[in-house]
């Protein structure tokens, strides 16, 4: 038993003394170790990111207001979540679970707790920080011109108008253009109009003007004739 | 030579990252029985076991720069003999299929039964005669902590450490190791 000890002793030690093993240098650890703050950081960003853009999505869409008009506003919402980037999100959220993980504050506690640490940490970041008014001003920086086609955006464009931006096709956010008894004209940001009807079963959130010029929101589904009929109302204020 | 055989293992791997190569064989001759018993555990013998064990010094060796001598040295090493121990278990099922999703609801959850209780001597000496004799019978995530815990004399956290697990996860482990050990058994 000793003799075997000591001819393993010897044979790892020549190994090391022929230069056949090298000891891999302190900056090759260090270095590892800044790429892996760095790539936290960086997945940290992309979730930030992520997070409070699915989160302005809802709320410039209006698709946030509609479990406010009870089980119609709640599927209504349900349908209208961006799953494709809360999918995602979740993947951005594993992939950071994973390189934290080899932290011995992290691995020592449950995943759970780390998964709930991370995601209540991106989204008071996102709250904290005016994530919403850069999002809004890129929103704008890519408003088509009437007749542009989605196609001709450049990609951030389509991202924030098209593929990320939530939309349902039984809401409407428009500006008051005609009012009479029961019915609303509404024209959209690109100057279309659709009639919208009320009638007693319509949820018209209180505080909401419906006069010429006031901006809704409209809960409903459209018709083949282009009516829609509100199950929601809400005016926009801000 | 004589004077470094005083040193804790911790003071040696530091005199090893500062380049004094020869002081590596007392970690050598220190680790080389218990990590020996730690292999034979999972079923590793003769001349498999040597090249694991010689694999497992030399990875020390190239790695110990990353060691963190304000740390304990003894989780660290056997970080890397578990890591070496289940490459080659992956390698000798290479020809069975192995489950990439094979996740551990054990590590998800938090566990509030798992406080790391004073065993006596005998019932420590129970488990061990418990564990040789059925130690083919049970799982591996049962099988590693039961080892480092019942004949590699670690603490939980420690445990936690060489398998980053949480420390609650190793809690159970054991008490679930220890049932099935029993029912095995008997």
């Amino acid at each position: 038993m000793e003799e075997k000890k000591e001819q393993l002793n010897k044979e790892i030690l020549s190994q090391i003394k022929e230069g056949k093993v090298e000891m891999k240098s302190r900056w090759f650890f260090v270095l590892r170790t800044l790429l892996g703050i760095l790539g936290v950081f960086l997945l940290s960003l992309c979730l930030i990111f992520l997070v409070s853009f699915i989160l302005f999505g809802l709320r410039k869409s209006g698709v946030a207001l509609a479990p406010g008009f009870g089980p119609q506003g709640f599927i209504l919402f349900a349908m209208s979540l961006p799953w494709m980037l809360i999918l995602i999100t979740a993947a951005f959220l594993a992939v950071l679970e994973i390189l934290i993980r080899k932290y011995s504050f992290v691995y020592k506690k449950p995943i759970l707790y780390s998964l709930i640490g991370v995601f209540v940490a991106t989204t008071l970041i996102t709250l904290l920080l005016p994530s919403f008014s850069l999002h809004n001003s890129i929103f704008r920086a890519y408003q088509p011109e009437v007749g542009d086609r989605e196609a001709d955006m450049p990609p951030i464009g389509r991202f924030y108008r098209g593929f990320g931006m939530p939309h349902p096709s039984d809401l409407l956010r428009g500006v008051v253009v005609d009012f009479s008894t029961g019915t609303l004209v509404i024209a959209n940001e690109n100057g279309v109009t659709s009639s919208v009807i009320l009638n007693d079963f319509t949820k018209i959130f209180p505080g909401t003007d419906m006069g010429i010029g006031d901006e809704l929101l409209i809960f409903g589904p459209r018709s083949t004739s282009g009516i829609i009929r509100a199950f929601g109302i809400r005016e926009i204020r801000d | 030579m004589q004077e470094t055989e005083q040193l804790v293992d911790e003071k040696i791997a530091e005199l090893v990252q500062n380049g004094n190569v020869d002081v590596f064989g007392v970690l050598v001759e220190r680790y080389e029985s218990k990590l020996s018993r730690y292999i034979n555990k999972f079923l590793f013998y003769g001349d498999e076991a040597e090249d694991l064990l010689q694999d497992i010094f030399i990875k020390t060796y190239i790695n110990i720069k990353s060691f963190d001598t304000k740390q304990k040295f003894s989780p660290w090493i056997y970080r890397i003999a578990h890591n070496e121990l289940i490459n080659a278990i992956k390698k000798r099922k290479s020809n069975k299929s192995i489950n990439f999703f094979d996740f551990d609801m054990d590590v998800l959850l938090p566990h509030p039964i798992a406080n790391e209780t004073a065993d006596g001597e005998m019932e420590r000496k129970e488990i061990r005669e418990l564990l040789d004799k059925g130690l083919r019978e049970i799982d591996l995530k049962y099988k590693e902590p039961l080892v480092l815990y019942y004949f590699e004399d670690m603490s939980y956290a420690e445990i936690a450490d060489v398998l980053k697990i949480p420390t609650s996860t190793v809690g159970v482990r054991i008490k679930r190791g220890r049932e099935a050990l029993r029912k095995v058994v008997k």
